[in-house]
């Protein structure tokens, strides 16, 4: 790094903090937006800036918005009698892409991990159990990851929401499209026979 | 090539870079080690499912320069009944939590696994885990070599006839009358039906002991004594405890 002048030492040394990003590829992004047209390279800094400055969480479900109420919160034709729980707005993204979901979400921003001092405080659980106590849902689907993180934060959830009377479920486990049998672990097997469809 | 067999249970796991992980494992014949579990966080990976806390796994390991590399598992047992358990799955995060704090790297300890596995077989069939946890703690800290003194005064050595004056952490176990106000730090409470439960607990079969009936307040002597003793021991707080704690209040 000595032997770079000061301002593509800086460069470098920003871009590889980011996650995922080594030395290396720092250097080769560097190199690439020293080369690239001024113009390029400042709609991305602005892109960065922007989103920094227009983008939070939505008061509601906690997705991101540029708005105080995110699209999915304002859209009127969701059915608002079925909420979806999801660990990151990521996988909320996910769930959208498949347009099966049409109800509402909420975002818990995590899972509970006991090993890491990841507890209940740490995530959106008041909100969500203050959303479901407020009544007017008629299913919550537990969408948390299938880990034991995703299975943790479920079954605490299930626990804190069975008291409102409310349907909790959880999304299926099974085997994945484009799978192949012989090499599906013996716990996803057992959940996928557990949860067979009669044809 | 360098490659090495062995069994092992997972006891934490942590994320590495984008797709992969690093297992901390518990083996038969090598004690605690780590290995990188390379793309274990991608779902349609081979070793995502091996690669899930408290599974019991055999293994085949790469051995690297740097970080040991798991080149294939096979689940033997995967526990899935402390999975779906809020209560059991906090008490195996705290189990785990607390080997990995007082296991140092790679020093071999065969009877550690062995009581290891037990007590996870038997928290899977276990209605109420309480007690069975606190041998659990009791006998792991034995195999670990930091039994507490339950037998003679940890200061003085006396006899422990009769009331016992506490127990005390930092002394290294429980103290007899004379020396209670001697302590550094002032031992907490136990009655000599607490410290009897201590010692019964320590020889017990583990599947007996979820079937023993015992007040609550015995019960809640020798917990406060042994997790004071496990945080004191391991230098820091036991996060996961919190977690269980907040469960049981539930």
């Amino acid at each position: 790094m000595k032997y770079y002048p000061a301002p593509m030492k800086k460069l470098i040394g920003e871009l590889s903090r980011l996650p995922g990003i080594g030395p290396k590829s720092a250097q080769r992004l560097a190199y690439h937006l020293f080369a690239s047209p001024r113009e390029d390279v400042a709609r991305l800094a602005s892109a960065m800036i922007e989103a920094k400055e227009k983008l939070a969480f939505c008061k509601i479900c906690g997705h991101l918005t540029d708005e105080a109420i995110c699209q999915i919160c304002r859209d009127e034709t969701r059915d608002r009698t079925l909420l979806c729980v999801v660990e990151e707005p990521k996988d909320l993204i996910a769930l959208e892409k498949t347009r099966e979901f049409r109800g509402v979400y909420h975002v818990l921003h995590g899972a509970l991990s006991p090993l890491e001092g990841i507890g209940p405080e740490e995530l959106r659980v008041k909100e969500l159990v203050a959303r479901v106590q407020k009544g007017g849902f008629r299913e919550v689907i537990l969408a948390n990851n299938p880990n034991v993180e995703g299975e943790t934060t479920a079954l605490y959830l299930v626990k804190l929401l069975k008291p409102f009377n409310v349907k909790v479920t959880r999304l299926a486990r099974g085997l994945p499209v484009g799978g192949d049998l012989e090499y599906i672990d013996e716990v996803t097997l057992g959940k996928a026979l557990e949860g067979r469809d009669e044809l | 090539m360098n490659l090495y067999r062995t069994d092992g249970i997972v006891l934490r796991t942590r994320p590495l870079g984008e797709a992969d992980k690093i297992l901390t494992l518990l083996t038969r014949d090598r004690g605690k080690i780590e290995v990188v579990a390379r793309g274990a966080r991608r779902p349609r990976n081979r070793l995502a499912a091996a690669s899930q806390p408290f599974t019991y796994l055999k293994v085949l390991i790469f051995a690297g320069k740097s970080l040991d590399q798991l080149s294939q598992a096979e689940i033997i047992k995967s526990f899935g009944l402390i999975r779906e358990n809020l209560v059991k799955m906090a008490y195996a995060s705290f189990w785990s939590e607390f080997l990995d704090l007082l296991l140092p790297l790679e020093e071999e300890n065969t009877g550690l696994f062995l009581f290891s596995l037990a007590g996870l077989t038997v928290l899977e069939k276990a209605e109420d885990p309480v007690l069975l946890s606190r041998a659990f703690e009791l006998r792991a800290m034995q195999y670990l070599g930091y039994l507490p003194e339950l037998t003679a005064c940890a200061r003085c050595g006396g006899s422990l006839e009769g009331a016992p004056g506490g127990f005390s952490p930092d002394s290294g176990g429980v103290l007899c009358f004379s020396c209670k106000d001697e302590a550094e730090i002032k031992p907490l409470a136990l009655s000599a039906g607490g410290l009897e439960l201590m010692r019964k607990l320590l020889t017990a079969d583990l599947r007996s002991v979820i079937t023993w009936e015992v007040p609550a307040a015995l019960q809640r002597e020798v917990e406060g004594a042994l997790t004071a003793f496990l945080e004191y021991r391991s230098e820091k707080p036991i996060k996961s405890l919190g977690f269980l704690q907040s469960i049981l209040s539930i």
